[in-house]
């Protein structure tokens, strides 16, 4: 027995040792994630929008971030990037697009066929927009939306601008195209069933179909302007949410909330205004490439996007609280409204088809969706750097160039939203660069260490000098040895046999703000595999 | 000492290379726990709602049926009765209408309705409304400002009205048009157990009208002025009504009257319409012919949830009447607006005293609930020298009533 007490803690000291994680391995930094595991086996799974509003709105959903606990983003490779897969793909931040491939977005090669008629198959009627779903003469499924009554090219625009924002920033989205045609193109399927304004389902006649297309407007040559949406690639299983990981698929192991994918969006949202991102508006499909079945993540929906409510212009109210906000009650109440919040003080231009989108009074770290996203509350000042960096990257022409695919009819509401997103664009280098070190971009280049100061590089105050400290890094132990002999940020070539190296840079005094960039040195070759940010 | 080892070796063997290596042992891990994600109790008794359409049952109706909450007159009791709506595409769009309701305290309400607001393209409306009423106890204080409020009595009202109405839009916020109508009135004992009958109490020399009943054909024109940013919850604009409606008594010829009902609202909204202020003027006006007189019930009536909020309802009745009303509101959040508002008014026997002298006022908070920005329900405290009130009505202050003859009438 004695025997035994001190044989286990030195067993139990040998497997520490065996079991230790090294922080770096050999295939580290991962660029793309693993060839996923077969999910053939998820099934199709709805959730309810009204639960989803009350569910967020009234439960703390999710392993949040605390003063006293926090959870980095856990979908990153060892330089905080997300890795190409279900969820994201790098793009425009690390291969600039084209204009041309902006304005296009994923697609442009499957738009319905102008030859022939269009049938509607199926009819969504309730609501103030109605859509259908339609097939072409190359019989491609289409999804159809209009814009409201009050406000043409509104939705249909805000669609078309942010779809393609939202691809060139990485993530998975449909592919739409914006369509004029006469009420004559369209031929009604037999038996379709629909439910008419009095809750009835019955078989959709060729009059209802008339009255629906009433409710949208018309073009001034009398035809009607709609986006349509090519169906997304693969079988849909139901929308993501923004906590949790999804019960049946193997390959979801990291919790959505701990996603930098999903707590960056906040920022992408703030810039373009998409109050509405939430599960509701995002579709999980199971797709299959080189024989493997796996759950690809989509963001779907960007109606509600730019000034865009769309069934009607955004209220000042979007972005600025939740929908269900109790916070503000006590003192909205007690000061008979002389504490006017921020958000109340937007002043719109009055363009009928650019809604409620201005610069003046957007906050980025003050915005929110319509009602508590777990992702988004989750997200850290590396987080919000991540997207920030990819917002700040898109130039003034290729913003404009992206607007343009809206085809407004009025250049003053086309140059207008162009301008609002550039001035919102810059709102958010300036919030979210301040509160990390905004350098990136790290590489080794002629015994250099090289990397992007983006702060300078967009005009931002940086006027302070970068400092540098180089160690030994024993990636086992994740012991630094400081090299005292290091100069600038040049590369020592004293590793005293270590493969690894670290470089701890800061901005003047201020320490807290820093990166530890660390290089694995393999013969005579540094390459960077790890980026640390601290704050 | 043979499970320290197994751990240890376990242990071991877990340990990864490779990150990929690392990232698809999670992998295998989950895919052998893998299981489909089920709903919650909750969850799945708002997909029952929601697969039913059964909130779209409740708003809509189903089939055109629906039930409808509330609708008769204030004082009423919790009101509730079937409704059956049908829109047809005949003559531009035509809606028919028929239903009934029924109140905790009894009072009844059938009424049915066939209106074409889109002729001649949206420039031509024309309706036509039949309402029977039975309600079975309207207080009655007396006549006059100076009406005491201990003098509380209740008659019943029981009515049957025809009115067809055709209006026409000359431009785009104007509505004129005409209406005509005819009214079978009876006024009966009130069945309240905690007041007295008013025919016990005034005398016919004071409440005219109430010891013979008799009809009126009734006619006259309208004008409306409308540019209200959002008729449904208004931030911003006016709304003008002028009707001159002359009422013939068909039976007893004692009570031939005009009346005038005019009423400005106006709405101003700052910072984004987060803050609105509204204010109302309006008045009505009677006019009885030479030898002739007009019964107590269809007198101007003031007081309750509609005007003077700090009051009774039916708290006044006198020949004329005058009210302003003016309200501060602001957002709480977006279900919920709160206000301040003041009210004054008065009714006087003549004409000339169309003035601000002698109001009588309150003044309260409220709250308004909104759902997908307007309001659906609120929420008025009132105070005033007779006391306080509390208020929760299922329609806004300044209630728009359909314009003509139909609603030219004291209790609508």
């Amino acid at each position: 027995m004695k025997k035994t007490f001190l044989i286990l803690p030195l067993l139990l000291a040998m497997a520490a040792r065996l079991t230790a994680a090294d922080k770096f391995y050999s295939d580290d930094p991962l660029q793309n994630e693993p060839r996923p595991r077969d999910a053939s086996g998820v099934t199709n799974r709805q959730l309810n929008d009204y639960y989803d509003l009350l569910e967020n709105s009234f439960k703390k959903r999710g392993e949040r971030n605390t003063k006293k606990v926090t959870i980095r983003a856990r979908d990153v490779n060892t330089l905080g990037e997300p890795m190409d897969g279900a969820w994201y793909t790098h793009r425009h931040y690390w291969s600039p697009m084209t204009e041309e491939q902006l304005q296009l977005g994923i697609g442009g090669k499957n738009p319905p066929s102008a030859e022939g008629s269009w049938t509607v198959i199926s009819a969504k009627s309730e609501g103030i927009t109605p859509g259908f779903v339609m097939k072409d003469s190359k019989n491609d499924e289409y999804f159809v939306k209009f814009d409201p009554l009050s406000n043409p090219e509104l939705a249909t625009g805000a669609e078309m601008i942010c779809s393609r924002f939202f691809y060139a920033l990485g993530y998975h989205v449909p592919d739409y195209y914006l369509v004029h045609f006469t009420p004559q193109k369209l031929v009604l399927q037999k038996g379709v069933i629909f439910r008419d304004a009095i809750a009835r389902r019955r078989v959709m006649t060729r009059q209802d179909l008339d009255s629906l297309l009433a409710r949208v407007p018309r073009t001034s040559d009398g035809r009607i302007r709609a986006i349509v949406s090519v169906d997304l690639r693969g079988k849909p299983v139901g929308p993501f949410k923004y906590f949790g990981t999804r019960g049946d698929d193997p390959n979801d192991i990291v919790l959505h909330e701990h996603r930098r994918v999903l707590r960056g969006l906040d920022v992408f949202a703030a810039w373009l205004d998409h109050n509405d991102a939430r599960s509701i508006n995002s579709l999980d499909t199971l797709v299959s490439d080189n024989g493997t079945t796996y759950v690809r993540h989509h963001l779907i929906d960007f109606g509600s996007t730019l000034g865009s409510l769309s069934t009607s212009a955004k209220t000042a109210r979007s972005g600025g609280e939740y929908y269900l906000d109790f916070k503000p009650v006590p003192k909205q109440a007690f000061t008979f409204g002389f504490a006017v919040p921020h958000w109340a003080h937007a002043h719109y231009p009055g363009y009928s088809s650019v809604g409620g989108f201005e610069a003046a009074t957007f906050e980025p770290d003050k915005w929110l969706p319509d009602y508590p996203n777990p992702s988004f509350l989750n997200r850290l000042p590396d987080d919000e750097f991540w997207a920030a960096k990819q917002v700040m990257a898109f130039t003034n022409e290729q913003i404009r160039a992206i607007v343009k695919a809206a085809e407004f009819s009025d250049p003053a509401a086309e140059r207008y939203v162009a301008d609002t997103l550039i001035a919102r664009r810059d709102k958010i280098g300036k919030v979210y660069f301040a509160k990390v070190l905004p350098l990136d971009r790290f590489a080794v280049d002629n015994g250099q260490l090289v990397f992007h100061d983006l702060a300078q590089e967009h005009g931002l105050e940086a006027n302070a000098p970068l400092h540098v400290t180089w160690a030994q890094f024993n990636n086992q132990t994740n012991e630094k040895t400081t090299i005292p002999s290091a100069q600038g940020f040049h590369v020592p070539q004293d590793t005293a046999g270590n493969s690894y190296l670290s470089a701890n840079i800061w901005r003047g005094d201020d320490t807290a703000k820093a990166i530890t960039v660390f290089l694995r040195i393999t013969g005579s070759q540094a390459e960077v595999v790890g980026v640390d940010r601290t704050w | 000492m043979a499970n320290a080892f197994m751990l240890i070796f376990g242990l071991v063997c877990e340990a990864q290379e490779t990150r990929t290596a690392e990232i698809e042992q999670q992998q295998d891990k989950k895919l052998a726990q893998a299981k489909p994600d089920e709903p919650g109790k909750v969850e799945k008794a708002l997909d029952y709602i929601k697969d039913g359409d059964i909130l779209e049952r409740l708003t809509s109706g189903y089939h055109g049926w629906n039930l409808r909450l509330g609708g008769l007159v204030q004082g009423s009791g919790f009101a509730l009765g079937p409704e059956y709506r049908l829109h047809t595409d005949l003559l531009g769009g035509s809606n028919f209408l028929v239903g009934g309701q029924v109140s905790t305290k009894l009072y009844q309400k059938y009424y049915t309705g066939w209106a074409m607001p889109d002729l001649a393209h949206g420039r031509i409306s024309f309706d036509v409304n039949g309402v029977h009423r039975n309600y079975s106890q309207i207080d009655y204080f007396g006549p006059g400002p100076r009406s005491s409020r201990d003098a509380r009595t209740d008659y019943r009202l029981e009515d049957t009205t025809v009115d067809a109405s055709l209006g026409v839009k000359p431009m785009k916020h104007l509505h004129l048009g005409g209406s005509v109508g005819y009214l079978w009135m009876n006024i009966g004992r009130g069945s309240s157990d905690s007041f007295p009958s008013t025919d016990q109490v005034f005398p016919p020399s004071i409440a005219i009208g109430i010891d013979h009943q008799t009809n009126f054909l009734r006619y006259g024109p309208y004008a409306q002025l409308d540019y209200l940013d959002n008729p449904g919850n208004p931030g911003k604009g006016g709304l003008y009504t002028f009707e001159y409606t002359w009422y013939q008594d068909q039976k007893l010829h004692l009570h031939d009257f005009q009346r005038i009902d005019a009423e400005i609202q106006q709405y101003f909204g700052f910072f984004n319409k987060t803050r609105v202020l509204a204010f109302r003027a309006k008045t009505t006006l009677t006019d009885a012919g030479t030898g002739q007189t007009i019964p107590f019930y269809m007198q101007p009536i003031l007081g309750g949830s509609e005007d003077l909020r700090g009051f009774l309802p039916f708290r006044f009745y006198d020949q004329n009447s005058l009210v302003l009303n003016a309200e501060y509101r602001w957002h709480l959040m977006s279900i919920l607006d709160m206000a301040l508002f003041a009210d004054g008014g008065k009714v006087f026997p003549r004409r000339g005293e169309l003035n601000f002298s002698h109001l009588q006022g309150d003044g309260g908070i409220g709250f308004r609930f909104n759902y997908e920005g307007r309001p659906f329900m609120r929420i008025d405290i009132a105070g005033s020298h007779e006391g306080f009130q509390f208020w929760i009505k299922f329609n806004d202050i300044f209630v728009r009533h359909p314009v003509g003859t139909a609603s030219a009438q004291p209790i609508y």
